[in-house]
């Protein structure tokens, strides 16, 4: 049995941010967490809008406008009826770096425009904010630049000979020449020789013998190289910043680190500061426990069933915020046609805001892939009011009820590019009201 | 327009069929060409389970077919032995009137196990079938075990062409044949579209053999051949994992059989059979289809309704035009036509009908029809010669210590390499890097990837998956695509671009068996690949007019 002011489900940005954001007022809160949920999966950066309506763009202000404009059922737009958003979503995300900055994980960035980063994949990705281990590896930033890309012998998914020239060729798409794009691919003793891992990787990245006899191997590689720049798939986990340094002072040149797919290790380096900052601002974080029910009376939830292995038992408190993610995090489910919230049993809306009706679930989906106008079933989730209540025909469903994150329907990520900006702000305003509700009431 | 030197024999299909029927000319000294407008197995072949048995299904309608069927699996074994893997069955029975039917068929297919080199039919007790696999429902009656061999249908088309070549045939992939050149009722020769540069040639051949499975009528048509096949369309859901550990076989809801079969590191789901009446290139599995297959399995496994799916495959049989019968007593045998006999049309021959279990013979049978017609006098010797990599056995702990990997990646190699191996791993002594498992749900290294890049056709990313099941796992490509495009774009020296598209058709092609069945847990690896590939490598976004 747990009692608390406030429950979060879901460990992510979301509900860490909710959480954190709620403790603030001095409140009780408890996070439950069923292990390590999506935002673990992200790049580690924050999007906040980069392809509003199916087009890139590089202001995302002027994306938001867009977005307030034609989709009603958008979070920012939902948000914006009551509140100026782009100030909101200002106040949320410094909120969040700031968070991330006291545990030692540093971002750059401005609301006002969009950047171009380059990815280990090969390709670029657009976003807003970024961790400042990629900073000199802003597009923008590399006209004329000579990049070393390198690899490591062994690495998996990091292929420095091609995305030597893939780099060139999407700076070239942007309008940016890179002077000269090389690769090499180090080989250090102390690695292992195949399927070696990137988060291994960055776990060597931060011994200090290893990062020296590195700094070292890049000396010598841009001694033979006409080099202003280099990246590198990471610059480890917990000393990113240092070895920055380091390899900076050892070599002379711009050092960054690259985007990736998962596993994605500024995403492990920003999750863990957030946990850690978190849980020293007094957030109690619970792992291993799933939120698999609830008791209801009327417009109030009592309490939230949770189970660990077999054992079930209640989570009582004053309110609750849903952050359970779609369907990486668990907080949405399909069985025999139906998609379904998996703690609340909240009726579910598509992006447009119209309840989801039971049908077969490729109906929900686009005939190719990568869509440019996203799949509709990653625009499903439980709709919310500019308070981030859930609501079901337009009526609060539960006044002690708030959700925050990917489980609220009426914006895609996938084909935005706005995830985490969107995380950021709701978990943001669900935290702020959710304290006011336990203060109030 | 080029136009290309004469051959003996132009063969037009890459299936398991049309590679058997280039082997088998090349193996009797034609100067033979082969061209598939898709990649090799990528029609019927590359759809079905793979099980070469001695015709479950026809041995009492078709005892002498059931006899050659008998006879193949056991030559398959001797020269594909590394792709060919025993498979314990469980037949379910849940109703006292599939006793009786069941009866006749343990009686007669009883007496061929000796034969196949099988195990004999036991039967067993509700008790002893759930201890023998606990995952069969309480409902069974009565159920009967035996076993039956598979075959990698891929890597025995693959190394049938492989085999070709050796023998001085060439294998052209993802060449469509646009037309079939004749003149006065004689064909004498094709002309080809490169499907991947777009080049066209002209190419002279004596006879042309068409065993274009499905599409065997639409090359008929252009020589102006009425030529009618039962076109019947089938689906296999894919299990993430191996769902049970014996093959059950059990009827369907429709009084049918179904079966799902433990298969490489999954679990097969098999099969409808549906007549279809437009182009087999529009042949899609069907959600009720899948349904279908569904209901009736859980009957006898009722957790096959939460086990994971990553995909469904669909294939068109190219039956025999027998109507007024179910499809289930249409014929496997099968045909060569003369189409001079038939039709007065010179230098073509085709066939209908099969199955893959038979490709070997069906070719031999080709192939004495084309000796007959060329006037040569030459003795197939197709069953009697190894297939590249089945010429002997490969201990897997040696090959694992040698080059200090895992045994499992060692095996996962063998199983599909056989003596090849170690010719694939040949690089990896200096270039330990090569040993990286590049498809984590299916263990392919770098160097495997390598080696059929330059050895085996593998122009395409879809290509490599077919010859080392690379993205066929849970994943469905999420993980290894990227990393695969990087080395394709490498070895053939690929631009970026093109090397993204090629990316993108991998996907596109994944997505197409996913869609339809994506549903319950394989949802969350559907947001990842989502998230993967859009968020992260902006895959969805065409750039150039932003800035």
């Amino acid at each position: 049995m747990i009692e608390t002011e406030i429950l979060v489900i879901g460990g992510g940005v979301a509900g860490l941010l909710a959480a954190t954001k709620a403790t603030d007022e001095k409140l009780e809160v408890t996070v439950i967490d069923k292990g390590s949920g999506a935002s673990y999966q992200s790049s580690g950066v924050i999007d906040v809008m980069g392809c509003p309506l199916g087009e890139a763009t590089l202001k995302p202000i002027e994306g938001i406008a867009q977005v307030i404009e034609c989709s009603p059922s958008h979070p920012y737009s939902v948000i914006s009826s009551e509140r100026n958003v782009t100030n909101v979503i200002k106040d949320a995300i410094r909120y969040l770096t700031s968070m991330a900055s006291n545990r030692g994980v540093e971002f750059k960035g401005e609301i006002e425009r969009n950047v171009v980063l380059l990815n280990t994949i090969g390709s670029f990705k657009l976003t807003c904010f970024y961790q400042s281990t990629m900073d000199r590896g802003v597009l923008h930033k590399l006209e004329g630049a000579s990049l070393l890309v390198t690899g490591f012998k062994g690495l998996v998914g990091f292929n420095a000979r091609f995305c030597s020239s893939s780099f060139k060729h999407f700076a070239s798409k942007f309008n940016i020449e890179l002077r000269k794009t090389s690769s090499t691919e180090l080989s250090l003793p102390s690695l292992r020789e195949f399927n070696l891992t990137i988060i291994e990787l960055a776990r060597m990245m931060d011994e200090d013998d290893f990062r020296k006899d590195l700094a070292k191997k890049l000396e010598t590689e841009i001694a033979v190289n006409d080099v202003s720049h280099v990246a590198l798939p990471t610059l480890g986990l917990k000393k990113p910043y240092e070895n920055m340094r380091i390899f900076e002072e050892e070599t002379g040149t711009s050092v960054f680190e690259l985007v990736s797919p998962p596993p994605s290790v500024p995403a492990q380096r920003l999750m863990e500061a957030l946990e850690e900052e978190a849980i020293e601002r007094g957030v109690r974080i619970f792992r291993g426990y799933k939120a698999v029910g609830f008791e209801g009376e009327g417009r109030s939830i009592k309490s939230v069933t949770l189970a660990s292995g077999e054992k079930r038992f209640p989570a009582k408190a004053k309110a609750y915020i849903l952050a359970t993610g779609k369907f990486i995090g668990g907080g949405i489910v399909e069985e025999r046609d139906k998609v379904k919230e998996t703690v609340f049993n909240l009726p579910l809306y598509d992006e447009k805001g119209e309840p989801l009706k039971r049908q077969n679930i490729s109906r929900l989906l686009a005939k190719s892939p990568f869509p440019r106008e996203g799949h509709p079933l990653m625009g499903c989730g439980v709709k919310v009011n500019a308070q981030m209540k859930p609501v079901v025909n337009d009526e609060v469903a539960y006044d002690n009820l708030f959700a925050a994150g990917s489980i609220i329907s009426g914006y895609n990520y996938v084909r935005e590019k706005s995830g985490m900006g969107v995380a950021a702000v709701t978990g943001y305003i669900a935290g702020m009201n959710a304290a006011t509700h336990v203060e109030g009431g | 327009m080029v136009v290309m030197e004469d051959y003996d024999v132009i063969v037009i299909g890459g299936g398991s069929t049309g590679t058997s029927v280039a082997r088998d000319c090349a193996m009797r000294g034609f100067r033979t060409i082969l061209f598939e407008r898709g990649d090799l197995a990528s029609g019927a072949t590359g759809a079905c389970a793979g099980m070469i048995s001695g015709g479950t299904k026809y041995v009492l309608q078709e005892p002498e077919f059931s006899e050659m069927c008998t006879r193949e699996v056991v030559t398959l074994s001797r020269i594909a032995g590394h792709i060919v893997f025993r498979t314990p069955i469980i037949t379910a029975i849940l109703t006292e009137e599939e006793i009786k039917l069941r009866a006749s068929f343990v009686e007669k297919y009883g007496a061929l196990t000796e034969k196949r080199q099988a195990s004999p039919i036991l039967i067993l007790s509700p008790q002893e079938a759930r201890s023998l696999e606990p995952k069969l429902s309480n409902n069974i009656i009565l159920a009967a075990y035996f076993d039956e061999m598979f075959i990698d249908p891929f890597r025995l088309t693959v190394l049938t062409a492989l085999s070709a070549k050796q023998h001085g045939a060439e294998i052209r992939t993802y060449t469509e044949v646009v037309d079939v050149l004749h003149r006065d009722g004689e064909v004498y020769g094709v002309r080809v579209k490169d499907r991947l540069t777009g080049r066209d040639e002209e190419i002279r051949g004596r006879i042309v053999v068409n065993a274009a499975g499905a599409w065997v009528p639409e090359i008929s048509r252009i020589v102006g051949i009425k030529q009618t096949l039962r076109l019947n369309k089938g689906a296999h859901v894919v299990f993430d994992r191996r769902i049970t550990r014996f093959g059950i076989i059990c009827r369907a809801l429709d009084g049918r059989t179904v079966y799902l079969f433990p298969h490489e590191t999954g679990s097969i789901l098999g099969t409808t059979a549906i007549d279809i009446f437009t182009s087999p290139d529009e042949a899609e599995a069907t959600y009720d289809e899948i349904e279908y297959l569904i209901s009736s399995m859980e009957m006898a496994v009722p957790s096959v309704r939460d086990a994971r799916i990553v995909r469904v495959m669909c294939g068109v049989r190219p039956l025999i035009a027998q109507w007024w019968v179910p499809e289930g007593d249409v014929t496997r045998n099968f045909r060569v036509i003369d189409h001079e006999e038939r039709d007065g049309v010179r230098g073509l021959v085709s066939v209908e009908g099969g199955k893959l279990v038979v490709c070997r013979a069906m070719a031999e049978k080709i192939t004495d029809l084309v000796c007959e017609k060329l006037g040569r006098e030459a003795e197939c010797r197709t069953h009697l010669e190894p297939l590249p990599g089945a010429d002997g056995k490969v201990n897997v702990e040696e090959i694992a210590s040698r080059y200090h990997f895992s045994p499992h990646t060692a095996g996962r190699l063998i199983s599909r390499q056989g003596t090849l191996s170690s010719i694939v791993l040949s690089e990896a002594s200096n270039e330990r890097s090569l040993l990286s498992s590049v498809c984590l749900c299916e263990a392919v290294t770098e160097a495997e990837l390598r080696h059929v890049i330059r050895n085996e056709w593998g122009v395409t990313l879809d290509a490599l998956r077919r010859r080392t099941r690379m993205g066929m796992g849970p994943c469905q490509g999420f993980s290894c695509g990227f990393k695969a495009m990087a080395i394709l774009a490498e070895e053939r020296g690929m631009g970026v671009e093109e090397a993204f598209r090629e990316l993108e058709r991998f996907l596109a092609e994944r997505w197409r068996g996913h869609i339809v069945v994506l549903r319950g847990s394989q949802l969350s690896e559907y947001e990842m690949t989502q998230a993967a590939y859009a968020c992260v490598g902006s895959i969805d976004m065409k750039v150039g007019e932003e800035e």
